[in-house]
């Protein structure tokens, strides 16, 4: 038996850069926990889904509550309120109130649970139907030119319109929104998986597979499928971003999920005619917005360098 | 050839490397790339690096040129280049003295080329940097240049981007253009290793012509003996980057001192074919085409359609127990004939009876009992076996698919392990876990795991070091002997075909030009065209393995 | 080159087709009756089932979508429900905002991405690399619309340097126009910064992994040709790529950018039709963002030759 070398010296010696070739690594947590990305990112990241279950106890107001007594309050000022039994009490409001009173704190708080909603449903529901597409895409040759013409039609519609036109006929509710900002996407899933398989059907172990016999549906399943996982993971948390983004820009526009609902865009949408008077009804929510999208894409770059260094970053 | 020049011998090195040792980064498998390397090249002198891949030959290239990897670094040693220490020049003269001093020439002619600049000022570029001369005085002197590597139409060459030449005309811009300035040194870095056979002999040719008109010392790094016989003066042979043996050509290659020098040596194949038993004329027929056809058509619906014929007319035969070869340059057609009988690829016109069956248009849901007697070998052992797949599922894959149990086929995986002299406690590891000749024994263990009446071997040794090369070869004589099995086995390289085959069909643009038995044709070839390949095979005239001592 | 071309400009129809087969299933099958809404909540039954006769929408689907096709290909978008207008004079009388907005955004951020993304590359590892990455992480997640009014916060509000909002046409002095493009195209050419610095890095990295790069050092040339002679030169494809993306998603931008600084361009004008549902007007203008996306993507396709000759059809 001959000598056996390990890869990584017979690559470096010839000077020249194995391609995929699956590489004696550390373990995939301990790499994705050594790169700052993906560590700053990740703790961004659970401070704001932290958010969710523990929004009664970081505020006791209602976020929908209006209470005309304390519009237009600047950051750090008090408000007076009413318990049950209708004794009065003051409460300081940390980031001040709007123009119908409501509390801009707590509306933040309640707001991050819609957008946390509307990222994960739209990531997991886009990239479960674009690989379904995408798969008969680049295995059927005859299903490809079809649903290629279709998915090229949909890309040419600007996303934002898509989604606007969407909501907007079909009536504003979290389901539609959600829907909205997923058909805008799924062809660009469906290009990613599709381009993934139409390379590694080449690969000779995709026809090695097709000498043993293993039916399509098998070397889908067995030698395609697995590929295009870590792609997917990345390409899904950078859709859980812009799904949250587009969410906020629809809402800010009033063409998102219905006004009475916290969400971040909603709040700013309510502060944008006093916006030069009271800024702070859009820079809070506006600050979590940033943070929380930030924190995915870090989360995402971190990711794509870690397990999937191919996956560039289209829109 | 390697004669004996004198002469060089009298005057001074141009290049004096000297303990050389670079370092590795910390995770590889050793700490030096290249450890303690000493070796001279003389004006006028070719010298011949040899090794097998990771032997690090290509590194001291690197090494010398200034051009060496990040992660690696210079331990000690000196590399001087006419008396000056190249480890001790800062970028700039480096800058200087490339080109002008030393010139390279590498590998891949295709990607060594910049592709959207035109060849002709990819060569001029150097004078611009190189030289004060106009740029009329520049253009006359690539032009000249151009003709000087024989390539027809310099002026078309000139103005030619790198993708309209072919291989060939490629590696001859590259060399243009590091000799243009008549550097004391050239250093080629594989030049052939990409190129067909009959291409290679005529860049061998102009690189001894132009470096013994210049006086010019080469230092040529090579994996291919029959090469180093072409052309060296002098070979060092290198093994994990350190140097065994250094000496005349001649005497390394009749009477080698070092163990591995010899182990390499006798694992050339020879060009001639080992006598071998007839295979029985009634041995039964298991493969056989009938004016097999494969054509692309490329349709455009604004200018009709273009078609290319990728094999035309084969009409082959193999009985059991027999190998036919199918020997041809790049483009010749043999992988398409070899995908065609697989079907993998669709047939257009013609018959292909696999045991008296015509198969040639069976559609997809007919070739599920075919594909079990047909079984096929790639040539990348990398990409051949799923990286996410254990090796042992890989093999029990296809008994599987025909219904064996999982047991059942684990237990055959032992067996078949065993067979392709691997130990059968690695069937849990994964692709990765293994070198190129270990894969290649794993797929041609799930090959036979389908108990095939027809092996498909499609450049199957190409990708290897010549040592396993031969290992691999005798495993697939071993098995193809004792399951009694037919073998088609495509390859670019005649040595290797020789020692194989029984018969050994040439191919040449889609077309079999001669079939014959290996005897008659490696004996006496008929036909032109196998005249020229293996008048092109470097190192014909010598005579491996028949060692003095 | 011709049959390419041709090729290429022929396959822009059945991607406009799918368009407005996309648009005109969107505008009926979805729920809400068009008729009930344009007529308002007034409306009477029979004013309803009046307009519906005149809208067309009593025909059958597919008659619907053969007057549909036929109004397209005669460049007839009909008239405003709204303002009883041709649609295509509204649209008109909005492209000049839109057009001045997209322009200097794409300038701006061309302007500072390539340079910074090719040093970042050829400089890897180095503080300007990673301030050009972390710019481009954070470009990508700040919403377009924050940063519109942290501009107008702090250059409008508390500096007072620039209006609030509006927009000046082009005919009533270029200083003013361009004056008011500033704050917003700066809002908006954020993202695109991102985008194309980060793109052009990669592929200047990669280039510069190339085999020819290896040569063009081995021929002793400086680092100066080497990095723009040869490595930008191949770089060039993507780049261009990935601005002709930019490009194409500027649209979207446009939409919320007009919004934040009250621009009356056709972002203004899409948002106030669709919330009005103006069905003729939001037909047009998706169909129009469509054509300008392929038309783009069928222009670079073309710039491809130019800049690789490789590329041959």
């Amino acid at each position: 038996m001959q000598t056996d070398q390990s890869d990584i010296g017979d690559s470096l010696i010839d000077q020249s850069v194995e391609g995929d070739n699956v590489r004696k690594q550390a373990p995939l947590w301990s790499r994705l926990l050594r790169s700052p990305s993906v560590i700053i990112g990740g703790l961004l990241l659970v401070f704001i889904v932290s958010l969710v279950p523990s929004a009664k106890l970081l505020t006791s107001l209602d976020p929908t509550e209006i209470n005309p007594r304390n519009r237009n309050k600047p950051p750090g000022a008090e408000m007076v309120m009413k318990n049950d039994s209708g004794e009065r009490y003051t409460l300081t409001s940390r980031m001040g109130t709007d123009k119908l009173g409501r509390d801009v704190f707590t509306r933040v708080v309640y707001g991050a649970r819609v957008s946390l909603i509307v990222g994960l449903s739209v990531a997991i529901i886009s990239v479960a139907v674009g690989l379904f597409i995408g798969l008969i895409a680049g295995y059927f040759r005859l299903a490809d030119a079809v649903i290629m013409r279709v998915m090229d039609g949909l890309m040419a519609i600007p996303a934002i319109l898509l989604a606007i036109a969407l909501v907007s006929l079909s009536g504003a509710s979290l389901f539609t929104v959600i829907v909205a900002i997923v058909i805008p996407e799924i062809p660009r899933v469906v290009r990613l998986v599709r381009s993934i398989v139409l390379s590694i059907r080449e690969e000779p172990y995709v026809e090695a597979a097709i000498s043993v016999g293993t039916p399509t549906a098998k070397i889908l399943y067995r030698h395609v499928l697995p590929n295009t996982i870590a792609p997917l993971i990345v390409h899904g948390t950078f859709i859980c971003g812009s799904a949250i983004l587009l969410e906020a820009i629809l809402s800010f526009l009033g063409v998102g999920v219905p006004p009475e609902i916290p969400t971040w865009g909603n709040i700013m949408a309510q502060g944008r005619d006093l916006f030069q008077i009271h800024p702070h009804n859009i820079f809070y929510p506006g600050i979590f917005l940033t943070l929380t999208v930030l924190a995915i894409n870090m989360l995402g770059d971190g990711l794509r360098d870690t397990i999937d260094p191919r996956v560039s970053r289209e829109f | 050839m390697a004669t004996e020049t004198q002469g060089p011998e009298l005057s001074e090195p141009i290049l004096t490397v000297e303990n050389l040792t670079l370092a590795l980064p910390k995770n590889a498998d050793r700490r030096f790339a290249v450890n303690d390397v000493t070796f001279t090249v003389l004006p006028g002198e070719v010298v011949c690096l040899v090794g097998e891949s990771g032997s690090g030959k290509s590194v001291i290239a690197f090494a010398i040129m200034g051009l060496l990897a990040k992660a690696l670094t210079v331990e000690s040693g000196t590399i001087n280049l006419s008396g000056e220490n190249l480890l001790q020049c800062d970028e700039k003269r480096l800058r200087t003295l490339r080109c002008t001093r030393m010139g390279m020439i590498f590998q891949e002619p295709m990607t060594a080329l910049n592709p959207v600049m035109t060849c002709g000022e990819q060569i001029d570029e150097v004078l611009l940097e190189h030289t004060e001369l106009g740029a009329g005085e520049r253009t006359k002197k690539v032009l000249s240049m151009i003709a000087e590597v024989s390539l027809p139409e310099p002026e078309r060459m000139y103005r030619s981007y790198p993708h309209q030449l072919s291989g060939g005309q490629r590696q001859r811009i590259m060399i243009a253009m590091a000799l243009i300035l008549e550097p004391d040194l050239l250093i080629a870095d594989e030049p052939t290793t990409a190129l067909d056979v009959t291409t290679q002999a005529q860049i061998l040719h102009l690189i001894k012509e132009l470096q013994s008109v210049r006086n010019t010392g080469v230092l040529f790094i090579t994996h291919d003996f029959g090469v180093v016989a072409e052309l060296a003066d002098k070979v060092a042979v290198l093994k994990q980057g350190e140097l065994v043996e250094m000496d005349k050509t001649n005497r390394v290659l009749s009477d080698p001192q070092h163990p591995y020098t010899r182990m390499l040596i006798t694992s050339v194949p020879k060009h001639e074919p080992p006598v071998k038993e007839p295979i029985a004329s009634d041995a039964p027929v298991i493969l056989k085409t009938e004016g097999m056809n494969k054509r692309y058509v490329s349709r455009t619906f604004t200018f009709g359609k273009t078609e290319v014929a990728a094999a035309s007319d084969i009409s082959i035969e193999i009985r059991k127990g027999e190998t036919l070869g199918i020997v041809g340059e790049s483009g010749s057609g043999k992988s398409t004939v070899a995908r065609c009988i697989t079907r993998l690829i669709d047939v257009s016109k013609g018959k292909i009876l696999l045991t008296g069956t015509d198969i040639a248009q069976a559609p997809q849901r007919d070739l599920h009992s075919m594909r079990r007697k047909v079984q096929i070998i790639f040539q990348d052992p990398y990409r051949s076996l799923n990286p996410r797949r254990t090796v042992g599922q890989s093999i029990v894959e296809g008994p599987m698919n025909y219904g064996k149990s999982r047991q059942e086929a684990l237990k055959d995986a032992k067996e078949l392990m065993n067979l392709v002299q691997l130990s059968p406690d690695v069937l849990d590891r994964y692709p990765h876990q293994f070198s190129g000749g270990q894969r290649q024994r794993i797929c041609i263990a799930r090959a036979l795991a389908m108990e095939p009446d027809l092996l498909v071997a499609d450049e199957a040794v190409s990708a290897l070091d010549v040592s396993v090369q031969k290992q691999v070869l005798e495993l697939l004589a071993q098995v193809r002997d004792r399951m009694q099995l037919a073998m088609l086995f495509i390859t670019h390289d005649l040595r290797v075909a020789a020692q194989v085959c029984d018969t050994v069909a040439v191919m040449s643009e889609g077309v079999v030009v001669e079939l014959a038995s290996a005897k008659e044709l490696f004996s006496n070839p008929k036909h032109e065209y196998t005249k020229a390949l293996f008048k092109a095979a470097p190192g014909r005239d010598f005579k491996f393995a028949e060692f003095t001592t | 080159m011709w049959p390419y071309l041709i090729r290429r400009i022929l396959a822009v129809i059945p991607v406009l087709l799918v368009v407005s087969i996309i648009v005109f299933l969107m505008l009926r099958l979805t729920p809400g009756d068009p008729a009930s809404n344009i007529a308002g909540d007034a409306a009477t039954t029979e004013d309803i089932a009046k307009l519906r006769v005149q809208l067309g929408l009593e025909e059958p689907l597919p008659v619907q979508f053969a007057i549909y096709i036929k109004n397209l290909l005669r460049g007839d978008f009909g008239e405003s429900f709204y303002y009883k207008r041709s649609v295509i004079s509204m649209i008109g009388d909005s492209v000049e905002p839109t057009l001045s907005l997209a322009l200097f955004t794409i300038v701006i951020a061309c302007v500072i991405a390539v340079p910074f993304g090719t040093l970042a590359a050829f400089k890897q590892g180095s503080w300007l690399d990673r301030i050009v990455m972390g710019f481009s992480v954070v470009g990508f997640s700040v919403p377009v619309f924050v940063i519109g009014y942290v501009l107008i916060y702090i250059f409008s509000v508390k500096l007072d340097w620039f209006p609030v909002q509006g927009y000046q046409n082009l005919s009533e002095g270029i200083a003013g126009w361009a004056y008011r493009l500033i704050l917003p195209s700066l809002a908006l050419s954020v993202i695109f910064i991102a985008l194309i610095a980060r793109m052009t890095r990669t592929s200047v990295l990669e280039v510069l992994n190339e085999d020819y790069i290896r040569t063009a050092k081995a021929k002793g040339l400086s680092q100066t040709r080497v990095l723009l002679k040869h490595a930008l030169r191949n770089a060039a494809v993507p780049i261009v790529t990935v601005i002709g993306i930019a490009i194409a998603i500027l649209m979207s931008g446009v939409v919320v950018t007009e919004s934040v600084f009250v621009i009356p361009g056709l972002g203004s004008l899409t948002l106030d039709a669709i919330q009005g549902r103006d069905y003729p007007t939001v037909q047009a203008l998706i169909i129009l963002f469509s054509v300008v996306y392929v038309m783009i993507n069928l222009f670079i396709d073309l710039l491809y030759t130019l800049l690789d000759p490789r590329i041959r059809y």
